[in-house]
């Protein structure tokens, strides 16, 4: 074993010593956010850019985002003054648009659009109008409410059967006004008047003569235009919460029938008052079923006023519309079935890396950490900033970001594990002597660890499953990563497992859930979500919440400690929620096939449940 | 009293003066020629003029077509929704009556798309509705039959708090404000009724149906039903016995046909202006009774947008079977 690991640190150390950090000599690519955002936006994409293609990227925040759309491209500029050369730019929704405007002061050498409004969003002309909708919501509620005024008659007790109805469509107004504060929508920022389909600045930006000078100023000009699959689905829901709009869509629609069966079942009633109370949540019902419609014909249709005037459903990526996304003149790459708005800029990380390689001359820097490069870090090394292992199959990357970030990659650039460690001045990622595997910033102060010291000889293995595994000498799994949920099973004899492979049911002692991983049942019917809102989530077949914390925050991470307590903690490290387990040590957190959720302590005693086992 | 009917609706067809008639006419009952069949029962239930049914059959069952679209203040058309045909079975049990809403069909959404319009499914996720007795959770199903999950146990799905930063226009942050105090009004208002408020006594009665399959024989008890809800009629319109109720400043005028006491027209007005406008109609049923085949409504939804609901309601296929419908 000893000699094996001899050999492993040798050939480690080939491998890092041909890695290339980013360089101040390569070409600059600008990273530019859309509206109500800023660069942590391109966080991952700005990581990724760095390690794997040949630029230097800059990810500059507009601070003010509201402002007209030439003061934020001088914005850019005050940001960027060193930048040198000619830029790559890169700009998602509106950045695009604030893109193309710098452009005719910056000369650039290629500007990609990715889902921008290149000819106005229809949502700032629909705002309004959108708004009125959903006060006729709030109408037709309060209509229903109004016919049961008087609990002394017949048929109030049907109003405690239809309040979780009536309750949703209330909600579906908040959400559906919510939708509008996400996009930034705000009625005083000028950026929205020159956003609007058919504005001044948009056609000015979209004339001939501009369009020309573009040509000239920008020798590459592509633009992706995107659609969500199913685009007609899922209204301001799923533009706000696109991984959750199975379960918004199975509620409004149960809702609606809910209504629509009590209401037929009170018009049978005796008492002709019942009939208009039962036309009043059929009309309650109606307007909650439009939502839909509503929302896409808001955001897609290219009349200016479709919701006031009568529109039809466009593809769009649940904000913009993707005949708007188009850039005239532009090379122009299709992308169907792409994540939603607020999801493209981490999400479509490969779609980019794909386009600026094939088609924006940018070149990958062809790092080390591919299939081959080691996968394992031996007790006394470490992974300097920029470095990599890789799993054995070569489908997965633990990489110390040049940000400080220790961070897991999937082959297609998808980042689905990390510390949170990124913003300090990076050290190292040392796997000790004394068995733990630390981060430590440039000062030596550690930023993460994973507490096992204690266990001299022990080692690091990236395995095929996506989970970095610390070992002890012997073998024995002393700490591990999530397994991803696409992981269900290390691959039927594939290397790296390690003789005590965690099942990927399972969170052992020093696991971690972090912002948007899951550990799920064998079976794949429950998985147990710790989602960006920072609520712990039991999700069973359908998407059906059936058990959370209720605890939002701004999210740190979810551990199963060492002392045996499953611990929420929020970004500034309070702790949130608690399983209250503490004193079991060496305790397990299993999501098993029925549903259930527990935790056994390494005796086997089981010290918490969920209660929702027996699906 | 086919002819009765027709009479009726004539009547009716004049719109209310304080709305306009509708881009497509006159928002009033225009019955369409009836291809069903009628009801269909089983031998054991008599429909003998004067005759009380046998109450031998359990299980009613009727095919329900909701039609709905928005109208606006000048007229003009607004947006539509899916038509939803749903199958409606109400079945005796030991404890009451149990009613399932399966969904037969909505109708497909319009989209744009490369290729032009097209004609997509809008994925409906719930299947099946069912609620057991009376104050139960409603339990949705999806396809496959499994349960989602159950009203009236509010989804968790409080809305997302405003984005900082963002100044939404007035009018949108009351719209927000109004949702949520609609919802905090409503649990207040469900909780301090709960005591007063009582299911039906009679879990077990077949009485409901008899509005909507009126029975010569049970005239006498719908008449007496109306006095007792509604008081003496106060005086006719076009041949119709007018019913009067004033409460909480809506007028509820419900006109009533005499002959067969069963309301034809109900009125709502609110600070002197008509806000709901609802027109019933029936078929005569062979067996000596009527069918109550749809209810056509339009309910102003607010007075500043002047914007109209116009739902119809339509009931087809009706079947009182013995032992489940087949």
């Amino acid at each position: 074993m000893i000699r094996r690991l001899g050999l492993i640190a040798m050939a480690l150390a080939a491998a890092i010593a041909t890695a290339r950090p980013a360089g101040a000599q390569d070409p600059p690519l600008v990273l530019v956010h859309g509206i109500k955002s800023n660069g942590t936006a391109w966080i991952d994409a700005q990581a990724r850019f760095n390690r794997q293609l040949a630029v230097t990227v800059y990810n500059p925040t507009i601070n003010d985002w509201k402002a007209l759309i030439p003061d934020q491209a001088a914005q850019l500029q005050g940001k960027l003054p060193g930048v040198p050369g000619l830029p790559v730019v890169v700009g998602h929704s509106n950045g695009g648009v604030v893109a193309r405007e710098w452009s005719k002061t910056k000369p650039m050498k290629g500007l990609l659009t990715l889902s921008s409004p290149n000819q106005g969003a229809p949502i700032a002309n629909n705002a309004v109008a959108w708004g009125m909708y959903n006060a006729s919501i709030v109408a037709g509620l309060l209509n229903v409410q109004a016919s049961f005024s008087n609990p002394n008659e017949g048929s109030f007790w049907i109003l405690a059967v239809i309040q979780g109805a009536l309750a949703f469509a209330a909600d579906t107004v908040g959400t559906g006004v919510a939708a509008l504060a996400t996009t930034g929508f705000d009625v005083y920022a000028p950026v929205f008047s020159q956003d609007k389909v058919g504005s001044s600045y948009m056609q000015g930006l979209n004339s001939p003569g501009n369009l020309a000078r573009e040509a000239a100023a920008i020798p590459n000009r592509v633009s992706i235009a995107t659609y969500v699959p199913d685009y007609n689905l899922g209204g301001a829901f799923r533009a706000l919460s696109p991984d959750n709009v199975d379960f918004f869509r199975a509620a409004l629609w149960a809702s609606v029938g809910t209504l629509d069966v009590w209401a037929g079942t009170i018009a049978s009633s005796g008492d002709p008052r019942d009939i208009e109370r039962a036309h009043r949540m059929l009309t309650a019902s109606f307007l909650l079923s439009l939502h839909e419609g509503m929302w896409c014909q808001a955001v897609s249709d290219p009349s200016p006023y479709a919701v006031t005037l009568g529109g039809s459903c466009h593809p769009n990526d649940t904000f913009i519309p993707t005949w708007s996304h188009v850039l005239p003149g532009s090379l122009l790459i299709p992308k169907p079935n792409m994540p939603a708005h607020i999801q493209q800029t981490e999400r479509m990380i490969p779609v980019l890396y794909e386009v600026l390689t094939a088609h924006m001359g940018v070149a990958p820097r062809g790092a080390g950490g591919g299939p081959g490069s080691p996968s394992i870090l031996p007790g006394g090394s470490q992974l300097s900033p920029g470095q990599a292992i890789s799993s054995p199959d070569g489908r997965y990357q633990l990489i110390f970001q040049t940000d400080g970030n220790l961070v897991i990659y999937r082959a297609d650039g998808a980042p689905i594990w990390w510390t949170g460690t990124h913003g300090i001045s990076p050290g190292a990622a040392r796997m000790q002597t004394d068995g733990n595997f630390v981060v430590y910033d440039s000062a030596n102060a550690p930023a993460w660890h994973t507490y096992t010291y204690g266990n001299p000889g022990a080692y690091l293995s990236m395995q095929n499953n996506g989970a970095f595994v610390i070992h002890a000498a012997n073998g024995a799994r002393l700490w591990g990563s999530p397994v991803p949920p696409n992981e269900v099973n290390p691959p039927p004899g594939g290397g790296g497992g390690g003789p005590t492979a965690p099942s990927p049911d399972t969170l052992t002692a020093g696991a971690r859930l972090y912002p948007g991983q899951a550990v799920q049942s064998l079976d794949r019917r429950f998985a147990l979500t710790y989602q960006t809102d920072g609520n712990l989530v039991l999700y069973g077949p359908g998407g059906v919440p059936r058990w959370s914390t209720q605890a939002f925050s701004s999210p740190g991470y979810a551990e199963m400690q060492v002392d045996g307590n499953f611990v929420v903690y929020a970004s500034d490290g309070t702790p949130i929620w608690a399983s209250g387990t503490s004193g079991s040590r060496g305790g397990t957190l299993v999501v098993h096939n029925d549903g259930q959720v527990d935790i056994t302590t390494a005796q086997g005693l089981v010290v918490w449940q969920t209660g929702t086992g027996g699906s | 009293m086919r002819a009765r009917v027709a009479v009726l609706v004539a009547s009716l067809a004049a719109a209310p003066a304080s709305w306009p008639a509708t881009a497509s006419g006159s928002p009033q009952l225009r019955p369409s020629p009836s291809k069903d069949p009628g009801v269909t029962v089983p031998d054991l239930t008599s429909r003998t003029p004067g005759v009380a049914p046998a109450p031998a059959w359990d299980t009613f069952t009727a095919d329900v077509t909701i039609r709905r679209r928005l109208v606006r203040k000048d007229g003009t058309a607004g947006p539509e929704a899916p038509e939803m045909r749903y199958r409606w079975v109400r079945a005796l049990g030991d404890t009451g009556w149990k009613t399932t809403m399966t969904v037969l069909s909505v109708s497909p959404d319009i989209v744009q798309t490369s290729k032009g319009p097209q004609a997509v499914s809008r994925k409906v996720p719930v299947s099946r509705i069912e609620i057991g007795d009376a104050r139960a959770p409603a339990r949705i199903f999806d396809a496959e039959g499994r349960m989602l999950f159950m009203l009236p146990t509010a989804p968790p799905t409080d809305p997302p708090a405003a984005a900082a930063g963002a100044a939404l226009p007035p009018e949108l942050e009351a719209v927000r404000g109004a949702a949520a105090a609609f919802k905090a009004n409503l649990a207040s208002a469900v909780a301090a009724g709960s005591d007063a408020a009582r299911p039906p006594s009679d879990l077990r009665s077949r009485e409901w149906v008899e509005h909507l399959l009126p029975s010569a024989a049970g005239r006498g008890a719908r008449r007496a039903a109306f006095a007792r809800d509604m008081g003496s009629p106060q005086g006719s319109v076009r041949g119709l016995e007018r019913f009067l109720l004033n409460r909480d400043g809506d007028v509820t005028e419900i006109l009533s046909d005499p002959a067969w006491s069963v309301p034809v027209e109900i009125n709502v007005v609110r600070d002197g202006a008509l806000v709901s406008h609802s027109v019933l109609s029936y078929d005569e049923d062979p067996g000596a009774g009527l069918v109550r085949r749809r209810i056509r409504s339009e309910q102003l939804l607010s007075p500043e947008s002047g914007d109209r609901a116009l739902v119809d309601f339509e009931l087809s296929n009706i079947r009182l079977d013995r032992g489940g419908a087949r």
